[in-house]
């Protein structure tokens, strides 16, 4: 994936050399903040996704809220491009460093500033990993809820950038759902509050833009996060099928049925032998596929609902309903589907993680056109998802160091992403675009909405200062790479008949 | 998504080209229900009326897909057939005649929530995505009907509460909840003060509160969920309520509940024929007695939202500045702009603007005098 050759594609590109920008850095920050050896900005090479690949001209790490805007001000006046980072766990690119550019990283910027019990709030700086939130705030009975499977890594501002969800987002919501408000720096230097206080800042909903909006807009400085209190109870089964269909049929059910677990996650056989052979987690090595079913709540309702969830299961043809006894047997079922990812990276050389969502009612449908697609590309494909948001994440296995082979997962994770967008769903429900997805959005949208989400970045960063050539593809590159749009309902279904 | 609004949306695209050509602007209207929200600039209506359909509804998926000129009343009831319901609990403004009314488009632009809204979320939060036509009259899909996306900007959520000022909302995808299965109101004779006091201390844990208002002497608390669950809290806090089963007319159960007029501004607190005004605040504020005298005083979403009869504006002005909140007059004698913005941010709301309706057809005015 040579992203270099790309980029022409995507506008102009700056032609600032490291020589000309360090004396102008020097300036505003201490060396200390500086990095340009080679050595040195290695790390900084790639986000979590390692296939692509573009080391940093120069990495800056700014100690203070001060400096960044110092930093902003200098790249809006010499028009220098400048990308953000958190803890590079983001899985499209989106943190990839752009040529001619510098990329901040905003990991000193850690401290979390205050916790406010009474208003079930705390207010942290961008470089706070989302885990150290919760942990924080557990002596005061609350947690945050948006748990990404990358919690002990990844920060909080990468987490808005992203709008990341987690395995609890079905019940909980996503990123966008929890904050209350952020300050940020705009691509001119201007330090602004977005949102407020009260549960509703006048004006148009900028906060809500500003989610998932990966870097592109606003560079984010300090997040106010909505806190939850800890449910007093958690029930967690392990459901054991026979065939995927069942399973994907049966998260419909239980939703059908009124019921919304707090998780809701599904694993295929592949899946599950690799996370067996792992973790130990005790997870049936013989069936199809198992759901991991999460109720949490006060003890009446999770009764209740507990109840209900049982009878539902077993309607649904599961083969074996296993509810957690303790503490330690919750863990355990969880720590199969928290480890499926480097489980499943033990069974080939190389991964390639998808992140499409279609309505659940199309479940059956996308895991048996997964299953053709992967027949037809000669890759094995493991499928470990939130089933209960439709959330899928395909991993395709495959190896790097044999000729063609990442070309080939790649198409191959093309056509599953057109899949879901043929299946009414859409090319990213967490990881974002990056620059991994930037070809599929133009299978999304077309020519007007593209230029409509042009026009939203050239509200706010007219220069294309913060983060360029990501997320929105230019028309030009959808017109070279971009397959045809598709709109649900107006697709050639013909071709879905194979599955 | 199936349905592309046809042959209306085609209508209503010409309708928009025409008035961006020859620089008028339009005022979107459904039923007009929240006329009085803005200083309404009165010029050719662009209605939504005629896009009234249901386009694809799935309960287990807890998505609906309706177009933006459909009732509120006809989607409520739609869903409590189905035994589900909108979180966020929108109002439902009664004309004279006392019919309720509003559209899904108007809840959208508008983004009000009813009593529910702190512990449900707001309209934003249950917005999946949206279809559109922007001030050039093109027809644009954002987002979709799954329950996360993250393929290009919100622009889905930024068209809730934008008052139309960015674009005519066509059509919608709303996630909905299944409704609980029993609700109980509580009234406890507490001042309100005292009334906050408990709230905080009960919100610490997980609780089944979903509603908390108190005017006069007396505070009202709503519990959703298990029968069991609220029987426990009851009995926990040594409170008595009845406790009414939500069967699948729940929305029938409910009507006429104290809670239902809260949500749609009825009753007799609201009867006053002084102005209305609504105090949006930091969750749990308390405005003591005497920093409001001449006004009759209703707390809402416990303390995060206060309506509040006065004659006196100057007074609510600077009590808003003081608490840190915000004022709007619900009440069409006092047409007032949106609460004033910083500059920078008021910069940014030009710049959208101008990419979303560059020509100002939509809602001239109605939000803030500069667009
Ligand atoms: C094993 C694994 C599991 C994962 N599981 C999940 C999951 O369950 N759910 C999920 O949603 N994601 C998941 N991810 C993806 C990733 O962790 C999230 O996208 C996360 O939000 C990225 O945070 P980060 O701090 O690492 O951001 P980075 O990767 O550093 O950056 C991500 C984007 O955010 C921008 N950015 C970062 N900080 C800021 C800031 N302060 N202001 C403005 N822009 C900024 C960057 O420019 C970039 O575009 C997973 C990743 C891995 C490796």
């Amino acid at each position: 994936m040579n992203s270099e050759k790309l980029t022409a594609l995507d506008g102009p590109i700056s032609n600032w050399s490291a020589e000309q920008l360090l004396p102008l850095l020097g300036k505003i920050l201490p060396e200390s903040c500086i990095l340009h050896e080679a050595e040195d900005l290695g790390p900084f090479e790639c986000d979590g996704l390692s296939a692509y690949k573009a080391p940093p001209m120069l990495v800056v790490l700014p100690d203070t809220k001060a400096q960044v805007i110092d930093l902003v001000k200098l790249c809006a006046q010499h028009e220098i491009p400048l990308v953000p980072r958190g803890a590079g766990t983001g899985l499209s690119g989106g943190a990839m460093a752009v040529s001619g550019g510098i990329m901040v990283s905003l990991t000193r910027l850690n401290k979390i500033k205050a916790i406010e019990p009474e208003l079930r709030r705390a207010v942290v700086e961008p470089g706070v990993r989302n885990l150290a939130i919760s942990e924080a705030v557990r002596p005061h009975g609350l947690y945050y809820a948006p748990d990404p499977s990358s919690q002990i890594a990844c920060s909080i501002g990468g987490n808005v950038a992203e709008n990341a969800g987690g395995v609890h987002c079905l019940k909980y919501g996503l990123t966008v759902n929890n904050v209350q408000s952020v300050e940020c720096i705009l691509p001119d230097g201007s330090l602004v509050t977005i949102g407020g206080p009260c549960l509703d800042a006048p004006g148009f909903d900028l906060l809500a833009l500003i989610h998932g909006s990966e870097g592109m807009l606003a560079l984010v400085t300090e997040i106010v996060v909505n806190l939850l209190p800890i449910p007093p109870v958690t029930r967690t089964l392990l459901v054991s099928y026979d065939s995927v269909e069942k399973a994907a049929a049966a998260v419909g059910q239980v939703i059908g049925a009124g019921i919304i677990p707090a998780g809701m996650e599904m694993m295929d056989k592949l899946a599950i032998q690799a996370a067996e052979d792992f973790a130990h987690a005790g997870y049936p090595r013989e069936a199809e596929a198992i759901l991991i079913c999460e109720l949490d709540g006060e003890k009446e309702d999770v009764g209740a609902a507990y109840d209900q969830l049982v009878e539902v299961l077993e309607v649904s043809g599961a083969t074996d309903i296993r509810t957690a006894q303790n503490a330690e047997e919750q863990r355990k079922f969880w720590l199969g589907r928290k480890s499926a990812f480097p489980a499943v990276g033990r069974l080939a050389p190389d991964y390639y993680c998808m992140d499409g969502t279609i309505p659940k009612r199309n479940l059956p449908k996308v895991l048996a056109g997964i299953a053709a697609l992967s027949q037809q590309y000669g890759l094995p494909v493991a499928n470990v998802f939130h089933a209960g948001d439709g959330n899928l994440h395909p991993l395709i296995l495959f190896d790097a160091n044999r000729v063609g082979e990442l070309e080939k997962a790649e198409a191959l994770g093309g056509k599953i992403l057109e899949l879901c967008v043929t299946l009414e769903g859409t090319i990213t429900g967490e990881h974002g675009v990056g620059r991994e997805k930037i070809n599929q959005m133009c299978l999304q949208f077309n020519r007007a909405e593209i230029e409509q989400f042009h026009a939203t970045k050239r509200a706010f960063d007219p220069k294309r200062i913060f983060n360029p050539n990501k997320n929105i593809p230019t028309l030009a590159r959808c017109a070279e790479f971009g397959a045809m749009h598709v709109h649900a309902g107006e697709i050639p279904f013909p071709h879905l008949e194979r599955f | 998504m199936p349905v592309q609004g046809g042959i209306e949306n085609d209508r209503l695209r010409e309708q928009i080209r025409q008035a961006r050509t020859e620089n008028r602007s339009l005022e979107i209207r459904g039923h007009g229900s929240k006329a009085f929200l803005g200083v309404r600039n009165e010029s050719e209506v662009l209605s939504s009326l005629a896009l009234n359909q249901v386009v694809s509804y799935e309960p287990s998926e807890l998505v609906i897909t309706v177009q933006s000129g459909l009732e509120l009343n006809a989607l409520e009831a739609l869903l409590a057939e189905n035994h589900q319901r909108l979180a966020f609990e929108p109002p439902m403004f009664s004309s004279k005649e006392g019919e309720r009314r509003g559209t899904v488009g108007g809840m959208l632009a508008s983004a009000l929530a009813g009593p529910r809204r702190p512990w449900s979320g707001g309209v934003r939060d249950a917005v999946l995505g949206l279809q559109m036509i922007n001030g050039e009259g093109e027809l644009l899909n954002f987002g979709g009907q799954v329950m996360k996306n993250v393929a290009g900007y919100d622009v889905s959520r930024l068209m809730c509460g934008a008052m139309g000022c960015l674009g005519f909302i066509s059509q919608v995808s709303l996630k909905v909840l299944p409704a609980p299965q029993a609700m109980a109101t509580v009234t406890l004779d507490e001042s309100r003060d005292a009334f906050l006091g408990l709230l905080q201390g009960w919100q610490q844990r997980m609780s089944p509160i979903s509603g908390a208002a108190h005017e006069g002497q007396v505070g009202w608390l709503r519990l959703e969920g298990s029968h069991s669950n609220i029987n426990a809290f009851l009995k926990e806090h040594a409170m008595t309520a009845d406790i009414i089963a939500q069967d699948n007319r729940g929305l029938e159960v409910n009507n006429g509940s104290f809670w239902e007029q809260l949500r749609d501004l009825r009753g007799p607190f609201f009867e006053d024929s002084r102005p209305l005004w609504r105090l949006s605040l930091p969750p749990g504020t308390l405005i003591t007695p005497e920093m409001l005298t001449d006004a009759d005083v209703m707390l809402d979403w416990g303390g995060a939202q206060y309506w509040i009869k006065t004659e006196d504006e100057q007074a609510l002005e600077s009590l808003a500045v003081k608490l840190k909140g915000h004022l709007c007059a619900y009440d069409a004698r006092k047409p007032r702009h949106f609460p004033a913005l910083p500059p920078a941010i008021m910069k940014l709301h030009q710049n959208l603007k101008q990419a979303y309706d560059a020509g100002h057809v939509f809602n001239r005015g109605r939000m803030y005098a500069e667009f």
